[in-house]
């Protein structure tokens, strides 16, 4: 008789709602599962009224779940102080965790204590002939792709998108509560508040969307090339990561993984290179189209439509037709 | 407040051009410069310094010729000492055997604060400062946007968790903080810092010099580097300037 691998995910939940890469995580492990033989497990823990029938409709063989007031005052440290005990109890082979910013907050540090060995920031596994398990991720922005072999135990962060939710099946779930006692001389880090950001505009369903990133080198060309274009075109200003962490947009127009998921007619990328971190935002969108004057920026392997040129002369000569033309959109 | 910065020298990607050739993978263009959130978060520990006192001490894990960088970027732009940690690592790294050489200097000194960033340009993990903070077992946040203040030992910080999301979290000192792009103001490093710069010391030790074989802190097998694929095909729009407008605008009639 083979031992079944024991194949964990973590399910993230905010303000009462599950992250959709949960539900990607899941998908991951129940395929992993299938070709190698294993069972999946998802992790749950929070203060209270743990989303369990939500988790159960999506196919693991097993929950485990773990409840404690204190989880709200100290979410860091009370979730890594349960995951600590129960990674050192039940030695899962794999545990696949969605890169989110809050997840990144507790994995490396437990992952490092216990000496499980981690890669992060994936976007794909594939199970080799010999039955390794080869993780791919994007590094320079994109630009490069690179395998890389880890032996169980591990554990593993996806970027948001990197597999299709796992589809609601028939609950089969065994459900497994575990008690945690935290000592709270020994949390660290502990929640003052939480600060809703307002939010003026939702770009997420906006029809046509101008995108600029850090080739546009600073706030005031951003203003005179993205913001003039988008005026004439009626569309709305968006940015990557970079644009908003230098003030030049606000969060509420940031695509990408910690921002806006858009799906937009027409998507247009100005100097913008296309790092997997801001393609993750843009996914389904029914047309890209790029301005970038590096022939090799990673943007291009995304977009339908590319021109490759300087935008500080092509934006204006947009503008200018535009305005000769005075179509209106 | 004694502050170390890990502060990392990194491919540009922007400058990168890889190219498949016959014998395989050939990278062109392969320039180093400092690690953009590094260089907000050695503004940042100045910052600090200036309000609370102590020193700031940054540590960078890389090849000989990192050395550029850490007199130009982290000295020049005001940390007191460096060390260097001198390593030909393969490229990508593996972030546990930089987090494990940290580990091995910063163990030894007495910092009450290690700030990084939330990632590198190049490599793109999000995960060595975490690391970090496993093997020291002290506490982590990463995401930091603002340092608020400091009280009885403790940092009153924002921590970013969604676009429109922050939460602020109180901190037991020492820790280990992942810093983001924009958490301070950069100051431009004038040319009279560059040359004292080059005054301030600058230690450099290899692994073996700690006890060290990096061998041992291998957790990734390397299979392959190359370049992804196309997922769309991009139709290239050539011509003058003026052609290649007027052609993007009925292209956008198709679609609107």
């Amino acid at each position: 008789m083979t031992i079944k691998m024991k194949i964990w995910t973590f399910v993230e939940h905010r303000n009462g709602k599950i992250e959709e890469v949960s539900y990607e995580m899941l998908k991951c492990a129940r395929d992993v599962a299938d070709k190698l033989g294993g069972e999946v497990t998802a992790v749950l823990v929070g203060a209270k009224d743990l989303p369990i029938k939500e988790i159960a409709r999506r196919g693991p063989d097993k929950i485990l779940i773990s409840t404690h007031e204190m989880f709200d005052l100290y979410p860091i440290d009370g979730i890594s102080t349960i995951l600590y005990s129960l990674l050192s109890k039940y030695k899962p082979d794999l545990f696949f965790i969605g890169h989110t910013p809050t997840s990144i907050c507790f994995i490396p540090k437990i992952a490092s204590n216990l000496g499980i060995g981690m890669v992060s920031c994936c976007i794909n596994l594939k199970i080799s002939e010999k039955k390794d398990l080869v993780f791919t991720r994007e590094i320079c922005n994109g630009k490069l792709r690179v395998d890389i072999a880890l032996k169980a135990p591990l554990i593993a962060t996806f970027l948001p998108g990197s597999f299709p939710a796992m589809e609601e099946t028939k609950e089969r779930a065994e459900i497994i509560e575990e008690s945690v006692t935290l000592d709270e001389s020994k949390m660290k880090v502990k929640l003052v508040k939480k600060v809703k950001l307002p939010e003026e505009k939702d770009i997420s369903s906006a029809k046509i969307i101008v995108a600029g990133g850090r080739g546009l080198k600073n706030k005031e060309s951003f203003i005179n090339l993205i913001h003039r274009l988008a005026n004439l075109l009626g569309a709305e200003v968006a940015g990557t990561r970079p644009t908003r962490d230098y003030g030049w947009i606000s969060s509420e127009r940031m695509v990408g993984i910690s921002g806006k998921t858009v799906k937009p007619q027409v998507y247009i990328a100005i100097g913008i290179s296309g790092a997997p971190q801001h393609l993750a935002g843009v996914r389904s969108c029914k047309c890209l189209i790029a301005i970038n004057k590096d022939p090799d920026a990673p943007i291009f392997r995304f977009a339908d439509y590319g021109i490759v040129d300087d935008l500080f002369k092509i934006v204006p000569a947009i503008i200018d037709e535009l305005q000769k033309q005075k179509i209106s959109y | 407040m004694n502050i170390c910065v890990c502060f990392k020298h990194v491919v540009d990607p922007e400058i990168l051009v890889p190219r498949e050739k016959a014998e395989g993978l050939e990278l062109e263009g392969l320039v180093y410069r400092a690690n953009e959130c590094d260089r907000y978060a050695v503004q940042e520990a100045l910052r600090l310094k200036e309000r609370y006192g102590g020193e700031v001490v940054t540590i960078t894990v890389g090849p000989e010729h990192a050395v550029k960088t850490i007199y130009d970027e982290a000295l020049a732009r005001g940390a007191d000492r460096a060390i260097h940690i001198i390593c030909n690592l393969s490229f990508p790294e593996d972030p546990f055997m930089v987090a494990s050489m940290i580990y091995g200097v910063v163990k030894n000194e007495k910092f009450d604060l290690i700030i990084c960033g939330t990632q590198s340009d190049d490599n793109t993990t999000c995960i060595t400062g975490g690391m970090l903070a496993g093997l020291l077992n002290i506490p982590y946040v990463w995401g930091v946007r603002k340092i608020e203040d400091m009280k009885h030992g403790k940092l009153l910080l924002q921590r970013e968790v969604a676009s429109n999301e922050i939460e602020i979290v109180e901190v037991e000192l020492p820790a280990v903080l992942a810093v983001h792009i924009g958490i301070t103001e950069l100051t431009p490093v004038s040319f009279t810092s560059l040359l004292a710069a080059r005054k301030k010391q600058l230690k450099a030790i290899k692994p073996e010099d700690i006890n060290i074989n990096i061998n041992n802190f291998r957790v990734w097998n390397i299979k392959e580097l190359y370049i992804p694929k196309y997922e769309r095909k991009a139709i290239i729009i050539k011509g003058d300037i003026k052609t290649v407008a007027k052609e993007l605008l009925n292209i956008l009639q198709k679609y609107i």
